[in-house]
């Protein structure tokens, strides 16, 4: 059943130049020329109940812009959008009741007092009955092992426990639909594990998530799916395991030979980090020279000591995705080709 | 309707409850900034002073009666300040930080939000002041009428409503502009023509102050009623206040309304 | 030296187009400033109805007054007490004592560059509106004096408000001290009502203070007279007096500042 449907969404707006020269200020107190900016440009697709979706795209590309669209926060200029059959800025009231966020750098809690007078402020303003209210308290404080440290104040809790808080706060209204932005940022690998078990938990109850982050190991430990956006357009819309192949078959190789690599020429091998004369990390395309040719070829040329391979690493791949552009992908997606299809096909112009 | 009613009043002692937990954190910081709120309300009042001291007056008005005026500007302020002017404080703040946002993500009305968020306990301190000065002034004037009281009462209302009209006007500014706690200082500039009797000011003056920008509503017109000196005209007056008061809801809207449709 | 003129000059352009983003904050000034005038104006008209002279001053010399308080203030006006208390309240005070460069020539190189802004933004317009348009007598009878008594108050107002800033590095919450301090100190500098409206022992006591030389002391000279607590002193004299109290107050700063370093470095507030 679908949750969220977006169809051609666009937002520009326009933004002062700011000059930097002592003259050009000068000239600014007079007048400030305009430009336009387009944030988002006809984002078109759609989301299933129960999904997790991670939306990821590098600073300043529309991910936050899209999100502040989908909570109903922030007007499109053009598109439509239908989130639990509302339209969110339009029913802005009616639609925020059944959907919960949490960002990681923007408390929800009151920085004085105790998280627990800060939930008990929410269920006022949500109007959650007083049973549900309990139930859910008690269910999400077990959950997340938060126990006594909602009742102190918020400023002595550590910032861990302050996210549990948050995700608490998030949910108490037990919302159908929840944006997290950047949920794990700054927490330790402990915290971290926990946050990310709990989302995993209430996925598996049927929350359906929407994740922003710069993390890639919440994008590898709990998103099935991952759009990324890029100079305001979707330039990849697929499961997570999709992407490797869609940017050829890569493989990282780290090596240690008997003599100097550098006389390695072999077509479909590039040198990422070259660390002696005998040791360098290798990034092989097997669509050009396959696994077992290039052993082959770097043994009897070199002779090999040593040996590690292993997949592109998920930043390497995000790396060519955002350095790319918007030219790749965007083509299937606008023809309606389902995107996994197209990924499938592995039609890349690299 | 009742239940709308009764779900508003739940939330508003909701956030009034966590405002006193919040307050009581820092009880000495609560102390003080009454004190000072009491302190910065009586400059005014101690300018009056001295200025009597030295034998002068305001266009015939004794000192009891100036000091009338400043006081009912001082009572307002205690009533209206701690309701509306945290609105200022919020859009200041969160706006800047980036933090509105989390408001518009709740299921209630932006304003209501907005109010609730704003809510300033230290500012009941003004009630003090205010309170004090009322009476030494009243002290010092022949006691008001019946018909004085139920004027003042019908203006009093007036000046609220003019109050929460500046706090929106404030508000609404700083969904554009920016960060700017200077919307304070054009609060305190525009209505300090309201701290003083209003027939300091020539006719034309007058009018302006009492149906344009209608400051002379604050505090004034509901002395001016106290001191037996106004007819039931002068609350023709609060009609000025209720125009005033949606012009002001109007322009909070629509500054909200660009606000959520600006930005990226 | 010349370094540290360089670096003076660096420090104050900076602060120059780090505020220049923010010019509609200070061009604010351009509607308050004449407002408050104009209350002023109908305040004191209605005073003088029925007089020719009050506590010494005639109607004009009164408005002229406030006029050149109002304008003189945008000249020296100063936030380095909030702003040094922000640092060091905020923990961002430690990176200013890594610099090579004491933390308070910082400050002070920039309220020279955020007053250079102020001086087109806020003192020539609302220098011209007050001459012309209120017909307010703002140019000062011996300018060269008032020159000095400015430059001088420039700096009386930054070690006063440098001195409240500092106090953070001993208390907790100097918020509200700060608040205090200041609502007493435009009181006794005579921003709402010239000095010689208060009784002639308190007089006494604010002659020897050092609010009266951050706006009291310039708007006299400005005005061409200067008495307080029956003190009458010719215009040299009283600029002279001045120079005296500020390089007082800059040596009280010092101390002060010396102490706050050590304490900084010793307990890490």
């Amino acid at each position: 059943m679908t949750m969220i449907e977006v169809n051609q969404l666009t937002k520009t707006y326009m933004t002062h130049e700011r000059g930097h020269s002592m003259r050009e200020i000068a000239m600014n107190l007079i007048r400030r020329p305009m430009k336009e900016v387009r944030a988002v440009q006809d984002i078109t697709f759609s989301v299933n109940r129960g999904e997790m979706v991670a939306f990821l795209g590098p600073n300043g590309a529309g991910k936050s812009t899209t999100l502040k669209m989908l909570t109903g926060v922030l007007h499109p200029t053009s598109g439509e959008a239908k989130v639990l059959g509302l339209t969110p800025w339009k029913q802005r009231r009616e639609y925020v009741r059944h959907i919960g966020a949490v960002f990681g750098q923007k408390s929800q809690l009151l920085w004085d007092i105790p998280p627990i007078d800060a939930f008990y402020m929410n269920k006022a303003i949500y109007g959650v009955p007083e049973a549900d209210y309990r139930r859910r308290l008690d269910q999400l404080t077990t959950l997340l092992q938060v126990g006594d440290i909602m009742k102190k104040p918020t400023r002595q809790l550590s910032l861990g426990e302050r996210m549990k808080c948050e995700f608490i706060m998030a949910m108490l209204h037990g919302p159908q639909l929840v944006f997290l932005d950047e949920p794990t940022i700054g927490l330790d690998v402990f915290a971290k594990e926990s946050i990310r078990d709990f989302i995993k938990d209430m996925n598996k109850q049927g929350v359906t998530f929407i994740l922003t982050t710069h993390d890639l190991d919440d994008v590898e430990l709990l998103a099935e799916r991952v759009i990324v956006i890029n100079h305001g357009e979707i330039v990849y819309d697929n499961a997570l395991t999709n992407l490797q192949r869609l940017l050829g078959d890569k493989k990282n190789v780290r090596i240690v030979t008997d003599t100097p690599i550098r006389q390695l020429s072999l077509q479909g091998v590039t040198v990422v980090n070259s660390i002696s004369e005998v040791e360098a990390e290798l990034e092989i395309d097997t669509e050009i020279i396959p696994l077992k040719r290039f052993i082959n070829a770097v043994n009897e040329q070199c002779g090999i000591q040593d040996m590690a391979i292993t997949p592109l690493p998920i930043e390497t791949l995000m790396k060519e995705l955002y350095g790319q552009g918007s030219r790749t992908m965007t083509a299937a997606s606008a023809t309606g080709v389902p995107a996994g299809v197209a990924a499938q096909q592995g039609d890349l112009s690299m | 309707m009742i239940a709308v009613i009764r779900s508003a009043a739940t939330c508003f002692w909701a956030v009034m409850r966590t405002k006193m937990a919040e307050q009581m954190a820092y009880r000495s910081h609560f102390v003080l900034s009454v004190i000072l709120l009491i302190a910065g309300d009586l400059v005014v009042p101690l300018i009056t002073l001295l200025v009597y001291r030295s034998g002068a007056t305001f266009a015939g008005w004794t000192l009891y009666e100036a000091l009338l005026v400043q006081a009912i500007f001082g009572l307002a302020k205690g009533i209206a300040f701690p309701l509306f002017f945290g609105m200022v404080n919020t859009t200041l703040g969160l706006v800047r930080e980036g933090t509105f946002d989390l408001l518009l993500l709740k299921p209630r009305s932006v304003l209501w939000m907005t109010m609730l968020r704003g809510l300033d306990l230290d500012d009941f301190g003004r009630l003090i002041s205010g309170g004090v000065l009322f009476g030494y002034a009243l002290s010092g004037v022949s006691a008001p009428s019946i018909t004085g009281w139920l004027q003042f009462a019908v203006l009093f209302a007036a000046s609220l409503a003019v109050l929460c009209t500046f706090a929106l006007l404030l508000s609404g500014l700083l969904f554009q502009w920016v960060g700017s706690s200077r919307v304070f200082d054009i609060f305190d500039s525009v209505t300090s023509f309201g701290m003083y009797p209003g027939t300091i000011y020539s006719k034309a003056v007058q009018q302006l102050l009492t149906y344009v920008i209608p400051v002379g509503l604050i505090a004034n017109m509901p002395a001016v009623a106290l001191l037996g000196r106004g007819g039931w005209e002068t609350l023709g007056a609060a009609g000025a206040s209720v125009v005033f008061l949606a012009l002001g809801l109007w322009f909070w809207h629509a500054m909200l309304g660009r606000y959520t449709s600006a930005g990226g | 030296m010349i370094r540290t003129i360089r670096s003076i000059q660096a420090i104050g352009i900076a602060t120059y187009k780090e505020w220049a983003a923010y010019r509609s904050h200070m061009a604010i000034s351009l509607l308050i400033g004449p407002v408050y005038f104009l209350v002023q104006y109908f305040i004191w008209h209605a005073v003088y109805q029925d007089r020719e002279t009050l506590n010494g001053f005639t109607l004009e010399q009164m408005l002229a007054y406030f006029g050149i308080a109002a304008v003189t203030n945008y000249l020296t006006f100063d936030f380095a007490d909030w702003n040094l208390q922000m640092l060091i309240r905020t923990g961002k005070f430690v990176t200013f004592a890594l610099r090579p460069m004491p933390h308070w020539l910082f400050a002070l190189s920039q309220k020279i560059g955020h007053r250079s802004l102020g001086f087109w933004i806020e003192f020539v317009p609302i220098f011209l509106i007050f001459q012309f348009a209120f017909q307010v007598d703002i140019i000062p009878a011996q300018p060269m004096w008032a020159v000095a008594t400015i430059v001088l108050s420039f700096l009386m107002n930054f070690f006063i408000n440098y001195c409240v800033g500092m106090t953070a590095f001993w208390l907790v919450r100097a918020e509200g001290i700060r608040r205090v301090f200041l609502l007493l100190k435009d009181i006794s500098a005579g921003l709402f009502v010239p000095l010689s409206f208060f009784p002639e022992q308190l007089q006494k006591v604010l002659f020897f203070l050092p609010f009266q030389f951050t706006s009291y002391v310039p708007t006299r000279v400005f005005i061409g007279d200067y008495e307080l607590a029956g003190i009458k002193l010719s215009i040299p004299a009283i600029v002279g007096v001045q120079a005296c109290a500020v390089a007082l107050m800059a040596a009280v700063t010092l101390l002060l500042y010396h102490a706050a370093i050590r304490r900084f470095s010793g307990v890490g507030v």
